[in-house]
């Protein structure tokens, strides 16, 4: 997976030399806020519902959250634009259930690092410096699962924690607002993330995957699709002469 | 300014990098921890106390009502009998490993608390369900049980017993016998309070109740209680007498146990005649029974409730009720009157008797026993008419007897006599006044007889004839001058000779001899003719009401007396008139004798 990782960034470097070559090139620190569809991951929440046999119940169950990264950005004429990114988001879900006689709690801790391309069109709005941009980014997903489960019975305790990996694909198209905010282009972005991943399986091992009900059937996999809210913040980082 | 946005932007994001998402939220469970268990625990004993005897099948039965259960223990005292997972099965317990006396039976049952807490679903909290019993061993033998006390009660038989006072019992068992076998299973008890049972079978008679306990289901496992005998008489005959018109009244005791009776029979049976009748009263009535024997009557007692094996047998009285008239004697054998000499004789195979017809008290008695022996319908004992010439043969001797001591006078030899000596029987048929002896010689081997007319002064066979009918029977007239053998009747004529007198056969056959005249009689249907044995001339006749089928003519009165259809007629031949009309017990005999008519051992007035 890391040599996966290495040869993607690699390839992107190759395919920003040409670009670096010709055009202004920025800098872009991302961050943004996004929600989760995890249907999967839901159900799996309440297989382990059902297997504790209590009245135990999912506290938290893969809320929105925070996603942040940076983009290299290249200007391909007055009004587009095509740059590289990396992102990282994160989110988690909770079983939980407490009585007088002990404790359970299963944590399911997602995280993503996703490494993708991204264009977009940038529209003068009128006369005013605010431009409407709309784009489209691909990515590839590469999620984390980290399975942490405690549990006490009067003075006994027990925890565990596994590790999962998944790798996916995402697919974003996304429309904004462009405004050079202290003379930096600055763009707020809201999109949808379409992202198909494959199961959760022990790292190194492909075979040995998670399912996500009972009989086995189906496997989990986590699913990021949902909103993007996105904010970058452009820096010109050379200007080619 | 603008430099130091930049890296501040990704000194940011790179601190983002370290802050990923983590999950948070609680959830607690109000849940009661008090064990909510809601189970059921029996045994297939019913009592809290459980009674045990040798090995019991304790037969357990659990519901939990959707707990899950670890294990359970079956404890005794201090002992634990059984210890598994899971719920337990039938468990054989053997008592006989400890010594009697109470112990606790426990079985506690290692379940789930219920709560429906996480220890309770994972298991790791549980809950005791217990169930105790009182266990009472006992293995020594049964104690017996004894009646106390047997009495009648309201018209029953009561009977009662000590109460059981051990604690384990299958059940007792009340017995009657009679005579020691017989035994009766009479009730059942299980219950160790029940103290008195009713018999209401029970009518009399000489029976033992005894109590037979089991303390289990083992019948070989018994105790024989004592064994109490009781006694209640039957009911008997108290008092018997005879109305002015013969009929018999009888009075008996009734039972005190009137409600087990249902009724009495009285019966007694004379010859092939027998009469019962049914009363619930104790005053009962027999029509007139007949003159010349005693009445052997049973009095039967039934019970309301007969008995399994009940037989009538069982239940009755014996009472011999005199016939009436006046007692004498009684004496055995043939009785023979002789009124020219005021004597009756008795003559049996045992003894010879004279009877002093006035005070009927015996004056002079023989013992002959082993003597004669016993051959029915042979009389081997014969007195002529008169009462002077009495013969008996003794020992195959013909003994010449001296009528008013029994002496023999004189013996004879059947040789020296009869100048034979084939023969297998010998009889003494009659002997006439002039001591004419009808000596018959019998041949068994064809029941041929031959009649020998012994003049017993001449010591001289006179005649003789041949007899085919057995027994033999022959007569002989008083004065010995006509003899009747079998259908033959011949008469002496002047030269010694003997002539067959001519008449039917039928006379012949009803002929008889007058006793003290010569004449001889006919019987022909009702009526009997008196002839002179000489002539032939009619002398008297007499119509009876009814075919006799026997006769005699008493020497002293003179009258003919005879019997027909069980009743006894006396006629006065003089008068042709019926003297005396009599209804006979139809095993009874009786004779004339002057004006007194006697059966064996009563008589009445003529």
């Amino acid at each position: 997976m890391r040599y996966l990782k290495s040869t993607l960034l690699a390839g992107l470097m190759l395919l920003a030399g040409p670009l670096l070559a010709q055009s202004k090139i920025y800098l872009e620190p991302r961050l943004g806020v996004g929600t989760f569809s995890m249907k999967s991951m839901k159900e799996f929440q309440e297989m382990v519902i059902e297997e504790l046999e209590v009245n135990a119940k999912a506290v938290d169950n893969y809320g929105p959250y925070f996603q942040y990264g940076f983009n290299v950005a290249k200007s391909l004429n007055e009004d587009d634009r095509v740059g590289l990114f990396l992102e990282r988001g994160s989110t988690g879900g909770r079983v939980a259930y407490k009585d007088y006689s002990g404790e359970v709690q299963v944590d399911t801790k997602l995280r993503y690092t996703s490494l993708g391309a991204f264009i977009y069109t940038l529209n003068p709005i009128k006369e005013s410096e605010v431009k409407f941009i709309r784009g489209i980014e691909a990515s590839l997903f590469f999620s984390k699962l980290k399975l942490e489960s405690y549990s006490r019975i009067y003075s006994q305790s027990a925890s565990s924690t596994e590790k999962f990996n998944s790798l996916g694909f995402g697919f974003k198209p996304f429309v904004g607002l462009q405004y050079p905010l202290f003379d930096m282009p600055t763009t707020l972005s809201l999109g949808y993330m379409l992202n198909a991943s494959g199961a959760f399986h022990v790292p190194g091992d492909s075979d040995q995957y998670l399912v996500r009900n009972k009989y086995g059937s189906e496997k989990l996999e986590p699913s990021w699709s949902g909103l993007r809210l996105n904010l970058s913040v452009a820096f010109p980082i050379f200007k080619h002469k | 300014m603008k430099q130091l946005i930049l890296p501040f932007l990704m000194a940011l994001v790179c601190l983002l990098f370290s802050c990923d998402y983590s999950p948070s939220g609680k959830h607690f469970e109000e849940i009661d921890p008090e064990p909510q268990i809601v189970a059921a625990i029996s045994l297939n004993a019913q009592q809290d106390t459980v009674l045990v005897r040798g090995g019991t099948l304790l037969k357990f039965e659990v519901s939990m009502l959707g707990h899950k259960t670890f294990g359970y223990q079956i404890r005794f005292d201090k002992w634990v009998l059984e210890e598994a997972e899971g719920l337990p099965d039938d468990l054989w317990f053997v008592s006989t490993q400890f010594p009697d006396g109470y112990y606790t039976l426990q079985l506690a049952v290692l379940t789930t608390s219920g709560t429906g807490s996480l220890a309770d679903k994972y298991k790791l909290e549980a809950a005791e369900v217990y169930r105790t019993w009182v266990v009472y061993i006992d293995n020594t033998p049964a104690s017996p049980i004894a009646i106390s006390s047997i009495t009648p009660e309201d018209g029953r038989l009561k009977i009662e017993w000590q109460p059981y006072k051990r604690k384990v019992l299958n059940k007792f068992e009340l017995y009657r016998s009679k005579n020691g076998y017989n035994r009766e299973l009479l009730a059942t008890f299980t219950n160790p309070a029940h103290t008195s049972w009713i018999d209401s079978t029970y009518v009399g008679g000489p029976v033992t109740y005894d109590v037979i306990t089991y303390p289990d289901a083992y019948s070989y496992n018994r105790t024989y209680g004592p064994a109490y005998a009781y006694h209640l008489p039957l009911p008997s005959i108290a008092q018997s007498t005879f109305d002015k018109d013969n009929n018999l009244i009888l009075s008996f005791n009734a039972s005190p146990l009137y409600n087990n009776v249902k009724h009495y029979e009285l019966s007694y049976t004379n010859g092939m005649h027998s009469e019962s009748i049914t009363v619930t009263d104790t005053v009962a009535s027999f029509q007139d029974p007949g003159f010349g024997s005693n009445l052997e009557l049973k009095l039967y007692t039934y019970p309301n409730i007969q008995p399994k094996n009940w037989s009538n047998n069982q239940a009755y009285t014996k009472t011999t009720v005199p016939g009436y008239g006046t007692a004498w004697g009684p004496y055995a054998g043939t009785l023979v009157p002789s009124p020219l000499t005021n004597l009756i004789y008795s003559f049996s195979y045992d003894y010879l008797k004279i009877i002093d017809a006035s005070t009927l008290k015996v004056t002079h008695e023989r013992d002959i026993r082993n003597l004669q022996g016993i051959s029915p319908g042979i009389t081997k004992t014969v007195l002529s008419k008169n009462g002077r010439q009495l013969y008996s043969l003794l020992n195959g001797v013909i003994h010449k007897l001296d009528p008013a001591t029994l002496q023999t006078v004189e013996t004879f030899s059947i040789w020296e006599l009869l100048g034979t000596s084939s023969y297998s029987g010998l009889s003494l048929s009659a002997v006439s006044d002039n001591s004419r002896l009808l000596v018959t010689t019998i041949n068994t081997w064809n029941y041929t007889s031959k009649v020998h007319v012994v003049d017993m002064a001449l010591k001289k066979v006179v005649a003789d004839a041949t007899l085919t009918s057995y027994p033999p029977e022959a007569k002989i007239s008083p004065d010995g001058n006509a003899l009747k053998v079998g259908t033959t009747v011949l008469t002496a004529q002047a030269d010694g000779s003997w002539q067959a007198l001519s008449m039917s056969e039928q006379d012949k056959a009803a002929l008889a001899f007058h006793p003290i005249k010569p004449w001889y009689a006919v019987k022909r249907s009702n009526s009997i003719t008196f002839y002179a044995i000489a002539s032939g001339a009619v002398e008297r006749s007499v119509t009876t009401e009814a075919a006799l089928t026997s006769y005699e003519i008493d020497a002293e009165s003179g009258y003919l007396y005879g019997f027909a259809n069980g009743m006894l007629y006396v006629y006065n031949i003089g008068t042709g008139q019926l003297k005396r009309k009599l209804k006979m017990a139809p095993s009874g005999t009786a004779f004339l004798y002057k004006n007194r008519i006697y059966s064996q051992d009563r008589y009445i007035s003529l």
